[in-house]
């Protein structure tokens, strides 16, 4: 092939420019969740296509938690709003659900950039809430596996 | 009541004042070994098996909570739900909630069974009637009175594939006799003249359509010792202002 017109040059290239956006910074921590665990407990990403003119963007993200000795129990820590061709602002839910979100949209946070988001996130992610879930949901499936 | 009716599994809401270990030591005395499936609940919703019955909590939410069951091979989804109820929500907002949640349950059944037959059944107080959008609407449920149109599995609408649910609360509906509905109203919102309201309901995939059990399905009004219905209306200061709903699936 003679012509390369793309911007990008291969998939390294990509993945570098795609460092920091929402997506790429929620899924590493969804990732680090399992290795931290050793995948007792891990997270799995939930796509949701957003049908309500309540919320302004068109992807929620839910950020769920996952323990296989428990039958593939699943919690949800979090709900990312964002649009699919921006890659900024998005909004986080936390304590609510898909469906009341729908009805009555009040982001804890909005994010207009990487450093406001990788603060927000870290708050969620290490809140007391949060911490004592994985605790609980740990402890649960240890004690199945003695 | 539990008993009486040879349950494998009941499915209850508003358990706030329920005195769930109560039952299951009660049900212990009579030599029957039963345990409460939860992990960590949002809702008021409970649900009490058999201790032989495979069962696994998946989700747990606000409205709802999904519970695996599994039988050889095979994992069923049983979701038990409790809607808003009509004193909080007017009806197009409680079909809202209804059709918000649909998708959350579809997408899971996405993820459990992927290319294989749905396998679910939904169980509750929708706070709904059958033929309201939220439940029968091709954007909610999407759940007919019609075995031959759910059998069909899915319709097309707008080119995209909608999965149907079967729901055979409809023939509990205006049935000839004097309960015909598991709630009872006699101040309507829209002054229908109604009464018998049926906001508990049981949807279920296609897959379960030959097995279940009509002969068994029907509202319990009561056990050999204790009527829920006192002059011709549910006893709600002596009992609940819902009245439960039995159902096999063979």
């Amino acid at each position: 092939m003679e012509r390369d017109l793309w911007g990008f040059k291969n998939v390294k290239d990509l993945e570098k420019s795609t460092k920091d956006m929402p997506d790429t910074i929620l899924k590493e921590q969804i990732a680090l969740l399992g290795e931290k665990t050793n995948f007792i407990v891990y997270g799995k990403p939930v796509f949701i296509k957003v049908n309500s003119q309540e919320i302004e963007y068109k992807v929620a993200t839910v950020f769920n938690v996952v323990v296989q000795a428990l039958d593939n129990y699943e919690k949800t820590i979090l709900i990312m709003y964002s649009n699919p061709e921006t890659e900024y602002p998005v909004a986080i839910t936390v304590n609510s659900s898909y469906e009341e979100d729908c009805e009555m949209f009040v982001p804890s946070y909005t994010c207009k950039d990487k450093n406001s988001f990788e603060t927000a996130i870290k708050e969620i992610l290490s809140s007391d809430k949060v911490l004592g879930l994985i605790q609980m949901l740990y402890s649960k499936a240890a004690m199945l596996a003695s | 009541m539990i008993v009486e009716n040879e349950a494998d599994i009941v499915a209850i809401v508003e358990t706030e004042n329920l005195d769930v270990q109560g039952i299951i030591h009660s049900l212990k005395l009579q030599s029957q070994d039963w345990q409460v499936s939860e992990i960590c609940p949002e809702a008021d919703i409970k649900v009490l098996t058999r201790s032989n019955v495979h069962i696994s909590v998946h989700r747990e939410d606000k409205n709802f909570a999904t519970y695996k069951i599994f039988e050889g091979e095979e994992v069923f989804l049983l979701h038990v739900v409790h809607f808003p109820s009509p004193l909080r929500l007017e009806e197009c907002a409680r079909d809202m909630r209804a059709i918000n949640i649909s998708h959350v349950l579809r997408k899971m059944e996405e993820d459990i069974f992927q290319k294989t037959d749905y396998k679910s059944i939904i169980v509750g107080d929708f706070n709904l009637q059958p033929y309201s959008q939220g439940i029968s609407s091709v954007h909610g449920f999407n759940a007919t009175m019609s075995i031959s149109k759910a059998k069909k599995v899915f319709r097309k609408v707008g080119g995209e594939q909608k999965r149907f649910y079967f729901n055979p609360t409809w023939k509990l509906m205006g049935d000839n006799r004097n309960v015909q509905g598991t709630y009872y109203n006699n101040s309507d919102q829209q002054d229908k003249s109604i009464f018998w309201y049926s906001f508990d309901e049981i949807l279920i995939r296609p897959y379960f359509i030959d097995r279940f059990n009509w002969d068994y399905f029907e509202i319990v009004e009561g056990t050999a010792s204790y009527k829920f219905i006192r002059n011709d209306v549910i006893d709600k200061s002596g009992y609940s202002d819902h009245l439960p709903i039995k159902f096999e699936i063979l």
